[in-house]
């Protein structure tokens, strides 16, 4: 019934799943106690995550020489035990998690609260990409949820409460439904858990395709649930935009992923699925051309690159996929990072971005360029509907990445002269620079970054 | 049959609340009908009918006997779970409809 590979427990994954909820509590407390002493908060998480990644390296390490490893919590065993399971690819995944939420920790924070819920949002997210079972999945993304409320919410800008809520009842009623239809997997199949799932052959149709989808339709987001990003990632605190704009796509493909991978899918239906990514590229890019300010433009142009990448998902080219969403979320981080603090590079900041911009239009020697290629091969080789939807975002996506740079120029001209920095600034640079480097040798080493993304995303 | 027809119609009211009303706190309440007409939904599918609870004793009989009789435990696991997930949504977006509240000065 298991997979073959069920193999011994590892030591970091109780640690893994632990000490996240043990620090957030600990943290949340200090915070709530003593608000004067905001700093030490800060100070605490920076070390918790730095532990974080520290093990998340190990445990790669550790797994070099087995496939995969999992625990069941309590040792009971599914359907009513929880498992947590580890392989290469959620490893891969947690650690990429882990650098880009030490860079929320050093961006500077108005509120101490937020430390905490960063911590929160990181329980989520390592609960979601962990888990190997339905329901779970639904209560991490709901943790997830609750803390992304938080950080839209705690701006001070004056609708980040409007935002937030608008963002709070789509998502409520998106995420009931996917628990009202894993219930319904419960029901047909006796069990929540993926592989259990996957042995039983159930066709995702229907009602169960979409309460099972919706809520990554709503994340990613597609037509026609793509409303609320703007407005959200306009109002929110920075963390909440480096969140909504590069994490939140992340969640989305890895969701999709799993659901097409443990159920059978219909054609017709990844057609469908299919075209409505197709048809969000094409809008998205239009709004992303002709929208003015920089933080609209930045979220059109993550709604592109996530709605390909899906595309190629949806066509079962889930490695090109995988290639295309890290280069979005790479490229994402460092964009938005150099926006949010230009002093970090002193009057250089323009260099990282256009690095970025570079790598998400899909540029030689930048990671997405082999992703591009592919998933407009695939546009093409689906019908010439969907090659002439690939013509439009192409053209739209050269006008959208000058509008961007145009954007990032006006706003360079109001840049203070450098100050000294900080230790949290110096992270932050260095994680940038380190961002760079990634995106370099992803880029150079193209054929062997699809080769293990293949490997670790196959088809299904 | 009607049971389901009640619960539908239950999630219809909510769900429709929730989308149309321009009240943010008539909307959390819309959001949390539908919630709960889920939850009903997902206890109906562990149910069934002449059951006993899901504790065994020693005067349960058999445990092949008792786990025909027993409820499902599961859904109602799940829902506890849920609800418990629900109120802290609740709890927060009401924070949020005081936040802005104060922020508008209203």
């Amino acid at each position: 019934m298991f997979h073959p590979f069920l193999t011994k427990d590892i030591f970091a994954i109780p640690v893994f799943v632990a000490m996240p909820i043990l620090i957030s509590i600990m943290l949340l407390e200090s915070a709530l106690i003593a608000r004067r002493e905001s700093k030490y908060v800060r100070e605490l998480t920076f070390i918790a995550f730095s532990i974080l990644i520290l093990l998340s390296s190990i445990s790669i390490k550790t797994l070099a020489s087995s496939v995969e490893s999992s625990i069941f919590m309590g040792k009971w065993i599914p359907p009513f035990g929880i498992q947590i399971l580890l392989n290469r690819s959620n490893l891969a995944i947690i650690l990429l998690i882990a650098m880009t939420s030490l860079g929320f920790v050093c961006i500077e924070t108005e509120y101490s609260i937020l430390n905490p819920l960063i911590l929160l949002l990181f329980i989520g997210l390592l609960g979601f990409f962990l888990t190997n079972d339905l329901f779970n999945m639904f209560v991490f993304m709901e943790i997830t949820a609750t803390a992304s409320f938080g950080l839209a919410a705690i701006s001070k800008k004056k609708d980040s409460a409007k935002a937030a809520l608008f963002y709070l009842i789509p998502a409520g009623i998106t995420t009931t439904l996917f628990f009202l239809s894993a219930a319904m997997v419960y029901g047909l199949a006796g069990t929540l858990n993926f592989w259990q799932i996957s042995t039983k052959a159930i066709e995702l149709g229907g009602f169960l395709a979409a309460g099972l989808l919706l809520p990554f339709i709503f994340k990613s987001p597609l037509i026609p649930l793509h409303k609320w990003k703007v407005n959200v990632v306009r109002n929110s605190s920075p963390q909440g935009i480096l969140f909504f704009t590069s994490l939140s796509p992340l969640m989305a493909f890895y969701g999709f992923y799993k659901i097409f991978e443990n159920f059978k899918v219909p054609l017709k239906l990844a057609y469908f699925l299919a075209f409505i990514s197709g048809t969000t590229c094409v809008l998205a890019s239009i709004n992303a051309s002709s929208s003015k300010d920089f933080l609209s433009s930045l979220v059109y142009c993550s709604i592109v690159n996530t709605s390909l990448a899906l595309f190629a998902l949806f066509l079962n080219f889930p490695g090109i996929a995988f290639m295309q969403i890290i280069a979005t979320v790479l490229s994402e981080f460092v964009m938005i990072t150099v926006y949010l603090k230009p002093n970090i590079f002193a009057d250089r900041g323009e260099i990282p971005f256009l690095i970025a911009l570079l790598s998400i239009a899909g540029m030689p020697f930048t990671p997405s360029f082999i992703s591009k290629v592919g998933i407009i091969t695939a546009f093409f080789s689906a019908s010439q509907i969907f090659g002439l939807i690939a013509c439009v975002v192409v053209v739209f996506s050269s006008i959208y990445i000058f509008n961007l740079y145009k954007c990032f120029e006006k706003r360079e001209e109001h840049v203070k002269k450098a100050r000294t920095i900080d230790i949290y600034e110096r992270t932050l640079k260095y994680l940038i620079m380190g961002f760079i480097v990634s995106i370099f040798l992803l880029g150079i080493f193209q054929t062997e970054f699809y080769k293990i993304s293949v490997l670790l995303f196959p088809k299904w | 049959m009607q049971g389901i027809m009640l619960l539908c119609l239950l999630l219809a009211i909510g769900l429709y609340i929730a989308a149309v009303s321009k009240n943010i706190i008539k909307k959390l309440i819309g959001l949390n009908v539908f919630v709960d007409g889920i939850h009903l939904i997902v206890v109906s599918i562990g149910y069934a009918k002449n059951s006993i609870p899901p504790i065994f004793f020693n005067g349960s009989g058999t445990l092949t006997t008792f786990v025909a009789k027993a409820v499902d435990p599961l859904p109602q696991a799940m829902i506890l779970t849920s609800i418990v997930i629900d109120t802290a949504t609740t709890a927060l977006a009401l924070i949020l409809i005081y936040a802005l509240k104060w922020k508008r000065g209203a």
